[in-house]
């Protein structure tokens, strides 16, 4: 342990060090004393006893230097010398060292909020228990090719995989489970999650209040009980920690809260969670629907530990051998069992597009560490006496190297910090974006110890990046020359010019690409929103009529309060249209599924839409009639079995032909209980397309339309178009529907723009703020270091404009002379910059939609936005050289 | 060079201590005197390569110092052995007669019996 004092010791004495000195002193002057004492003892003369006293000692000054090696700890001492020295040079450029801070800082800081999306919002957005090895069965049907057939199950399925499975540690279910909350008079929607008794173990979850379920919530006749998610608690209850033991009426039952669950709980996304037993007996899916009760299942597993999806796909079809006798209905003739990763379902494709956001952070850190660099290759050229001088007097290669390194840590340390701010309010930002983002609801972007070592990471390599090159370069200059010459001028600094130039050349190519991806990020956001779906969008009321099932439990109970409705909303002044339809126009989630056309079999599924709707809802949603009829009101009345299809169906399995008078089969209603069986609907019109399949990016499929009376199942919505703001209008229509009937309710009411902004529009949005925001990062650092190295530039020649201007050159002239050197810099980036571009722009292709990736637009637009702003940044520096006063610049020679 | 001088370092370590047991509290100017005395020229050039050795024992905690007073009134640091410095000593010595056997008879060039 001997060492380890030692090293305190040392580290002590780095802070008494004025004491020891003189201890020291007064020891050594001790000794000589005693030493000359006994020489003169020994008869000498007084001079020679001190000169033989010294020597024998070895020198005074000699053995003090030794000593105070061995005091303290060398290395240590000489660093805190040179970062004192390193401090004092940097206080003395407080401008250069403010802007290399920035530019540090916005690098840093962007991109550490974006890897902080990808880490937080893709690599780890779960709190789950080993959410990798969570997987969900899927039933394919391999009777023809390989399609999945359905992945709900009924919970007798459920347990019976949970029981008889060999591959699982253990298997929940859950199912979304919407229904009615009534408070203080007024019914409201709200959407829970039914899950099996283990959900709370399962995932890994505690709740952040209360407790979880317990085994006799589920015993029949125990008192229905609830947790709460934790946003729909901060919303209804305020966060109100008492909520704990109240009751909420769901579905006309008293609910008792029994606990919390945590932000990071985000399954479903539910406002509450219930159990349900695992021993339920089987409804009928008649029975169920009617009273609302959950029915089919969302089945989660938990692999063994290195058991493989195939393993456990296997595993669980053998357990289903069993069921088929039970479920024949449910079952393909030939099937198989997929598993679908957990982590694969809810991510998505927001990966793809922060790949490539990653790539583009890279490159704004080029940017902002060769902007640093260009900095300080100018500092540091500023400063080539002082090196030469330092040089001269003994200091060696390697301390200079270690000294100027140290500044550049300085300051990367300084911008590291600052860039964890940045960072820090970045996702500050960034959260707010929130659903634009689509990370899951799970996902907390907080900055964490991760992202912050990933920043200093970062900042040292960035920093290496740029310091090591100024400081090498600094180091290797000619020392004469430096000596010599009685001030920099550009003849001497020829080599450094080379290099910054060539640095700015590379920030101009940089940010052109960057440009580029944005100016095509830019376009294709434009090309979204201005896209036609087909129809007009604006002024379009859409919500959902929730009916309660007990009291709608009929086609025809249904159907006449609709019809009522309806009827009604026409004669309300302003309101153009009104119809109902299973869901909304550009609704996510289109039911397609193959057809049967008498008279042309296929091999490939023919996936095609359909939708139930009203009479009305051509006239609402603003289809034209190309041929043939529309919906009557007898046929929405007596739910005829005829079908008006789209454009784009005609196109595909009626290329040369009249389609009017073909009957059409959706092979998906012989698979739904509640639907009419081998049912084929008689093509009676064509109507116009427009965007039905979920996504405007996607092409339009193949639809049919039938009078929505034909089944009892599907839900109901209501599209109004009005005459003006349907905002205005949501009042007045749930006023209108109430006088019908108070009971059923209307749920995610909106309009169709609305809609659009917050589904279409978000993913295009996103990827808008971000590109946009690393281009315009990336165009800032680089017009910071074209107006940074042409100032210099500027500075150095100021001489050389003195004497042509004494020679008659005019002032233009001067500028011209300084503007063609900026214009030559930048030019040759955005050349570079284009060149760059042209070869990497289909990577973005992914992300793009409406535009080409080699979109005319963004190539032209980007290289003139930085050309105006690359001459402006030079304009300013040409201007001073301009007023550039021959005596004075001569007055230096 | 480095290596000689850690033996060297090392040695005259080993000498400070044993002084310093012989003879006592002694400032370091007696320190050099009596290594030079009794290993002969070893020391005689340079006395100021001691003060490292003993800044170093110091820093390690086998010897402790304080100021006191000399024999002829003059102000001096006189260094004592501490209890770990006695362990060192005796470890050290140890060692050091056990190398110096073995080289001893290495150098002798006999075999070690087996």
């Amino acid at each position: 342990m001997s060492w380890l004092r030692a090293t305190f010791v040392r580290f002590r004495s780095l802070f008494r060090k004025r004491q020891l000195d003189r201890e020291l002193n007064a020891e050594l002057t001790g000794h000589l004393e005693l030493h000359i004492a006994d020489n003169l003892r020994a008869g000498m003369t007084p001079e020679a006893a001190r000169r033989d006293a010294l020597l024998k000692l070895g020198g005074f000054e000699q053995t003090k230097e030794n000593y105070r090696d061995h005091r303290g700890i060398a290395w240590l001492e000489a660093l805190l010398r040179d970062l004192r020295f390193a401090l004092r040079i940097l206080r003395k450029s407080p401008g250069f060292c403010v802007v290399a801070v920035l530019a540090l800082a916005l690098g840093i800081g962007f991109s550490s909020v974006v890897f902080s999306i990808f880490y937080n919002g893709i690599l780890h957005p779960f709190t789950y228990r080993d959410p990798d090895r969570l997987a969900s069965p899927i039933i394919f049907d391999t009777r023809d090719g390989d399609r999945p057939f359905r992945g709900a199950f009924q919970l007798d399925e459920v347990v019976a995989f949970r029981n008889q499975n060999h591959t699982l540690e253990d298997v929940s279910a859950l199912t979304g489970w919407d229904a009615l909350y009534a408070r203080r008079g007024a019914t409201e929607q709200i959407h829970g999650c039914v899950v099996t008794p283990n959900a709370i173990d399962f995932w890994g979850v505690r709740p952040l209040l209360g407790r979880g379920f317990l085994d006799h919530d589920t015993q029949p006749g125990a008192d229905p009980v609830i947790l709460l998610g934790y946003v729909y608690w901060q919303k209804e209850f305020q966060g109100n920690k008492s909520v704990i033991g109240s009751t909420m009426i769901i579905d006309n039952r008293a609910h008792t809260i029994v606990g919390v669950m945590p932000r990071r709980f985000y399954l479903w996304g539910a406002d509450f969670y219930k159990p349900i037993s695992w021993t339920r007996p089987e409804p009928a899916i008649r029975d169920a629907m009617a009273n609302n009760e959950p029915y089919f299942f969302f089945v989660t597993g938990r692999a063994k530990k290195d058991i493989s999806a195939e393993t456990v796909g296997a595993d669980l079809k053998a357990v289903a051998e069993t069921l088929v006798l039970l479920h024949k209905e449910n079952y393909p003739e030939k099937f198989r069992f997929g598993m679908r990763p957990f982590l694969e379902g809810i991510i998505g494709d927001l990966r793809r597009t922060l790949y490539l956001l990653l790539a583009s952070v890279g490159l704004l850190l080029f940017i902002s560490s060769s902007n640093v660099a260009s900095l300080l290759l100018v500092h540091t050229s500023g400063r080539a006496k002082e090196i030469a001088l330092r040089t001269a007097l003994g200091a060696s290669r390697a301390r200079l190297i270690r000294q100027l390194l140290l500044e550049s840590f300085i300051l990367g340390a300084v911008g590291c910090l600052a860039g964890i701010f940045v960072a820090y309010w970045g996702v500050e930002v960034a959260k707010t974006l929130g659903t634009a983002l689509q990370t899951p609801g799970e996902a907390d972007l907080s900055l964490n110890w991760h992202i912050v070592l990933f920043a200093i990471g970062i900042s040292f390599l960035t920093t290496l990046l740029f310091g090591l090159s100024p400081a090498l370069f600094a180091v290797k200059k000619d020392l004469r020359v430096n000596l010599q010459g009685a001030s920099v001028n550009e003849s001497s600094s020829q080599r450094g010019g080379k290099i910054r130039a060539g640095l700015v050349v590379g920030q101009v190519a940089l940010s052109m690409l960057l440009l580029v991806f944005a100016g095509l990020v830019v376009r294709s956001f434009i090309a979204v929103t201005r896209f036609d779906p087909g129809f007009s969008t604006k002024n379009v009321f859409i919500a959902r009529i929730q009916f309660p099932g007990h009291q709608y439990d009929s086609v025809e109970s249904k159907h006449a309060f609709v019809e009522q409705s309806l009827t009604r909303l026409s004669a309300v002044p302003g309101i153009e249209n009104a119809a109902v339809a299973f869901s909304t126009p550009l609704d996510g989630s289109p039911s397609s599924d193959d057809v049967t056309i008498p008279g042309k079999p296929h091999d490939k599924a023919w996936m095609t839409a359909f939708e139930g709707c009203s009479e009305g809802y051509f006239r609402t949603v603003g289809l034209r009639l190309l041929r043939g009829r529309l919906l009557s009101p007898s046929d929405v009345a007596s739910g005829r079995r005829v079908a008006v299809v789209n454009r784009t169906l005609v196109d595909k399995y009626f290329p040369d032909q009249d389609p009017i008078g073909h009957q059409i089969k959706f092979n998906v209603f012989d698979r739904v209980p509640l639907a009419p069986h081998d049912a084929y609907f008689e093509i009676v019109g064509v109507v116009s397309d427009f965007s039905n399949s979920g996504s405007l990016s996607e092409p339009i499929l193949p639809e049919a339309f039938f009078p929505y009376t034909f089944a009892s199942f599907g839900g109901r919505s209501l599209i109004v178009r009005t005459s003006n703001d349907p905002g205005f209008f949501a009042d007045t229509i749930r006023r209108v529907l109430n006088e019908v009937d108070p009971n059923p309710i209307l749920s995610h009411s909106s309009t169709l723009d609305v809609y659009l902004h917050e589904h279409d529009y978000l993913r295009p949005r996103f990827r808008l703020i971000s590109f946009g925001t690393c281009a315009a990062i990336g165009l800032t650092l680089a017009l910071i270091g074209l107006f940074g190295v042409m100032s210099y530039s500027v500075a150095l020649q100021t001489q050389e404009f003195g004497v042509r201007m004494a020679l008659g050159a005019h002032s233009g002239d001067i500028l011209m002379l300084v503007l063609r050197k900026g214009l030559w810099l930048v030019g040759s980036g955005i050349l570079l910059g284009l060149l760059a571009s042209f070869f990497s722009v289909r990577i973005l292709q992914s992300q793009l939609w409406g535009v080409s990736a080699f979109d005319v637009g963004a190539f032209v637009l980007a290289p003139l936005a930085l050309l105006a702003a690359g001459l402006l940044a030079c304009y300013l520096p040409a201007r001073r050289a301009t007023r550039v006063d021959p005596m004075i610049a001569l007055r230096y020679e | 060079m480095g290596d000689k001088k850690d033996v060297w370092q090392g040695t005259l370590a080993l000498m400070v201590l044993k002084t310093l047991e012989a003879l006592g509290p002694l400032h370091g100017y007696g320190i050099a005197r009596r290594i030079e005395q009794t290993s002969g020229d070893l020391l005689s050039v340079n006395y100021g390569t001691l003060y490292p050795a003993l800044l170093k024992l110091e820093q390690e905690g086998y010897i402790a110092s304080e100021w006191g007073v000399s024999d002829n009134n003059r102000k001096a640091k006189y260094y004592k052995l501490t209890r770990a410095g006695r362990k060192q000593l005796e470890r050290e010595a140890r060692d050091w007669q056990q190398t110096t056997a073995i080289l001893a008879r290495f150098l002798s060039g006999k075999e070690p019996a087996s």
